[in-house]
């Protein structure tokens, strides 16, 4: 600003107050959109709160609305300030034209006003954020307060459940005082009306028989049947022992004497390639004596179930006639005969005594037996040998 | 004929129904009485009998429970047989008397011979049978068994003298064999090796002690071992030597255990000698529950079963006379 002493134009004074009115009321716009913003963050935040409870949200719309409402008189009533300024300002205009005291004064009065404006801007944003928060506080307190009763009735009925638990608790503890002296007096009543019958119970009954009864009859007895396994399994144990040792010192060696006597046997009597149930030829010895001939041969010995049966052999019908014309010669021409009954029971017995000793097999005495009976065995005619003689 | 008080005594006669028990307090000092041998006949009481001190005199039947808080005495002669068909039990003593009678007139000489039947345990404090024929179990502090049979455990818990009486089986603080006594099974207990005494009848006459095992002997001999009759079975005679054990017990006392384990091998005829007398006995018990048809069946099993004797006692165990 020129304070020359040419003194100020009124296109200079028109721009300051233009730039004072403009200094004025951008700041008040900002402040209305700062306002705004924060209303409108302050309902978003309402309305996350209110999410819960709508109707509160709905409420904090309304006041966003009404806010804003107000917001928008305010902006009005500014407008309206400051076509009092532009009124001020031109009679200001008229003043400084006339005097440049009055400049100043009006200058003063124009800060003044532009202060005072300040502070209704300041006010009303004051009073709109004031007048926000106890809206949100009575809408805040409208909605909780039904929670804060329902906490309230819930506190209420806690405690006097609590109070009742207490009740019953000292109810109950009362009332087994009671049972447990009635129950005392009752049993003292019955026993002094039936001293007698419990006299006889406590007295009689019980040491006489229930006690006794009570013992299992088999506990009794229960050192007598421990022993009796006990023995018998020690019995079991000495018996599978001596078993053993029979078998070990008894019979083992009768089995290895019995295996050795059967080697020695197969050793020197066994024929090659003789099977149990086929055919084997027994050699016969032809026996001349001084008390008589006998010649025997011709002998297949089928060994069949223990027994032997003699038969024929064609296979070996040359070699007997080999023999008996050898045996022939040598006799020269002496005849034969075949064996009396006695001499052929003689020889039978001969038999016996032989399988008796062991020299010859009792299995297969019944079969030489039979094969002397049935085969007619032919001796030297010794009578007739004489005669001839 | 119903029951009579005369003076503080309580005597019953002949048939009696219901129980007999003390009905004030000053009936509980009375003493009790069953008489048999009055004009009313046997005594025939239908329930149970509960007194300071019982007397049983000559012959009669209790059907329920005797329990005396005193001493029961039981007194029959020659003929004469009392049957307590629901045990017999005392807090004090419970005595049989003595039978005047040489051996061969007793229950060893001939079963039928016997002056006690009961059905049930015996129990007592101190107790002495003669002649009795008990189907359960004999229990008291001292007992003294003078030609009885015993179908069922004796436990004695100071004392038990058998003479010339057959039991099953026995537990005893001390015992002694008097005469000829036999077993049925070959299971004993006591804390002294068993002693031996020989059995002194009326004549004079004593008879050398001896214990039978019965199952060894069952189909040819008795019971009872008539070893002092002349009937003994030497084979069946249990030895001191080798079937009484000397065993150390839980409780780390040492006590006399018979067992024949040690020289028996083949338990089978034993077995099934025992099992057929179980099988008499349990069969006996039942008796009374089965049907018409399931009771001529068992005795037609009995038959085939049973000797001459153990049928006796089979027909005793239902009340039988």
């Amino acid at each position: 600003m020129s304070q020359g002493g040419g003194g100020i134009s009124a296109s200079e004074v028109y721009s300051i107050a233009r730039s004072v009115a403009e200094s004025t009321v951008a700041p008040v716009e900002r402040q209305v959109a700062r306002l705004e913003s924060e209303v409108s963050e302050l309902g978003s935040r309402v309305r996350e709160l209110e999410a819960e409870m709508g109707r509160v949200a709905s409420e904090l719309q309304d006041m966003h609305r009404s806010l804003t409402n107000g917001l928008r008189e305010v902006a009005s009533e500014m407008g309206n300030l400051q076509g009092v300024a532009r009124q001020q300002l031109a009679a200001q205009q008229e003043a400084v034209e006339r005097t440049n005291l009055v400049l100043g004064a009006t200058t003063a009065g124009f800060a003044a006003s532009t202060l005072a404006t300040t502070g209704v801007a300041n006010k009303v944003d004051r009073g709109t954020a004031a007048a926000a928060e106890l809206e949100y506080l009575r809408q805040y307190n409208d909605a909780r307060a039904p929670v804060m009763q329902v906490k309230e009735f819930s506190g209420e009925i806690a405690e006097r459940f609590a109070a009742a638990v207490d009740g019953v608790a000292m109810n109950r503890a009362l009332y087994d005082d009671h049972f447990t002296r009635v129950t005392a007096e009752l049993e003292q009543k019955m026993r002094t009306v039936g001293e007698h019958i419990f006299r006889v119970v406590e007295q009689d009954f019980e040491p006489a028989v229930a006690t006794r009864v009570e013992v299992p009859r088999m506990k009794y007895h229960e050192v007598a049947l421990v022993t009796d396994v006990e023995r018998a399994r020690t019995r079991g144990r000495e018996l599978e022992s001596d078993l053993g040792k029979t078998f070990a010192e008894v019979v083992q060696p009768l089995l290895s004497m019995q295996a050795e006597l059967e080697q020695v046997l197969a050793d020197r009597y066994a024929l090659d390639g003789a099977e149990a149930g086929g055919t084997v030829a027994v050699p016969f010895d032809v026996v001349i004596s001084g008390g008589g001939t006998r010649v025997a041969c011709d002998a297949d010995v089928v060994a069949h179930a223990g027994r032997l049966a003699l038969r024929e052999s064609q296979e070996l019908a040359p070699v007997r006639e080999a023999i008996t014309a050898r045996a022939g010669d040598f006799l020269g021409g002496v005849p034969l005969r075949t064996l009396h009954p006695e001499e052929l029971e003689q020889v039978v017995q001969a038999l016996h005594r032989l399988a008796a000793q062991g020299r010859i097999s009792q299995e297969l005495l019944p079969g030489y037996e039979e094969a002397l009976r049935e085969r007619s065995l032919q001796v030297l005619d010794e009578r007739a040998a004489g005669a001839r003689d | 004929m119903g029951e009579q008080v005369q003076g503080d005594r309580i005597v019953v006669a002949g048939a009696s129904a219901g129980s007999h028990f003390p009905r004030t307090q000053a009936e509980m000092e009375f003493n009790w009485e069953a008489n048999g041998l009055g004009a009313a006949g046997p005594f025939e009481i239908d329930g149970s009998v509960y007194g300071k001190s019982l007397r049983f005199r000559g012959p009669g039947t209790v059907h329920g429970t005797v329990l005396g808080r005193g001493d029961v005495t039981c007194e029959t002669g020659a003929g004469q047989c009392q049957r307590f068909l629901a045990g017999l039990a005392a807090s004090g003593n419970l005595v049989c008397s003595e039978w005047p009678a040489g051996l061969r007139d007793t229950t060893v000489g001939d079963i039928r011979r016997a002056r006690m039947v009961v059905r049930g345990d015996v129990m007592a404090e101190n107790l002495a049978l003669d002649g009795a024929v008990v189907f359960g179990n004999v229990e008291a502090t001292r007992v003294r068994l003078s030609h009885c049979l015993v179908l069922g455990s004796v436990v004695a818990h100071e004392s038990l003298t058998v003479r010339a009486s057959t039991l099953f089986a026995y537990h005893a603080g001390t015992v002694t064999f008097e005469g000829p006594c036999a077993l049925v099974h070959a299971m004993g207990e006591s804390l002294n090796l068993p002693v031996m005494a020989p059995y002194q009848d009326l004549s004079g006459a004593a008879v050398e002690p001896s214990v039978e095992l019965y199952p060894l002997v069952r189909g040819t001999g008795s019971l009872f071992n008539r070893s002092g009759l002349g009937e003994g079975v030497p084979a069946a005679r249990l030895s001191l030597d080798t079937d009484w054990v000397k065993v150390t017990r839980p409780d780390g006392q040492s006590a006399y255990v018979l067992s024949i384990m040690g020289r028996a091998l083949n338990l089978r005829a034993y077995g099934r000698a025992i099992e057929e007398i179980y099988t008499l006995l349990r069969t006996a018990l039942e008796f009374e529950h089965y049907s018409p048809r399931d009771q001529a069946r068992t005795r037609e099993r009995w038959a085939g079963m049973a000797t001459a004797e153990e049928l006796w006692v089979l027909e005793q165990s239902m009340g039988g006379k």
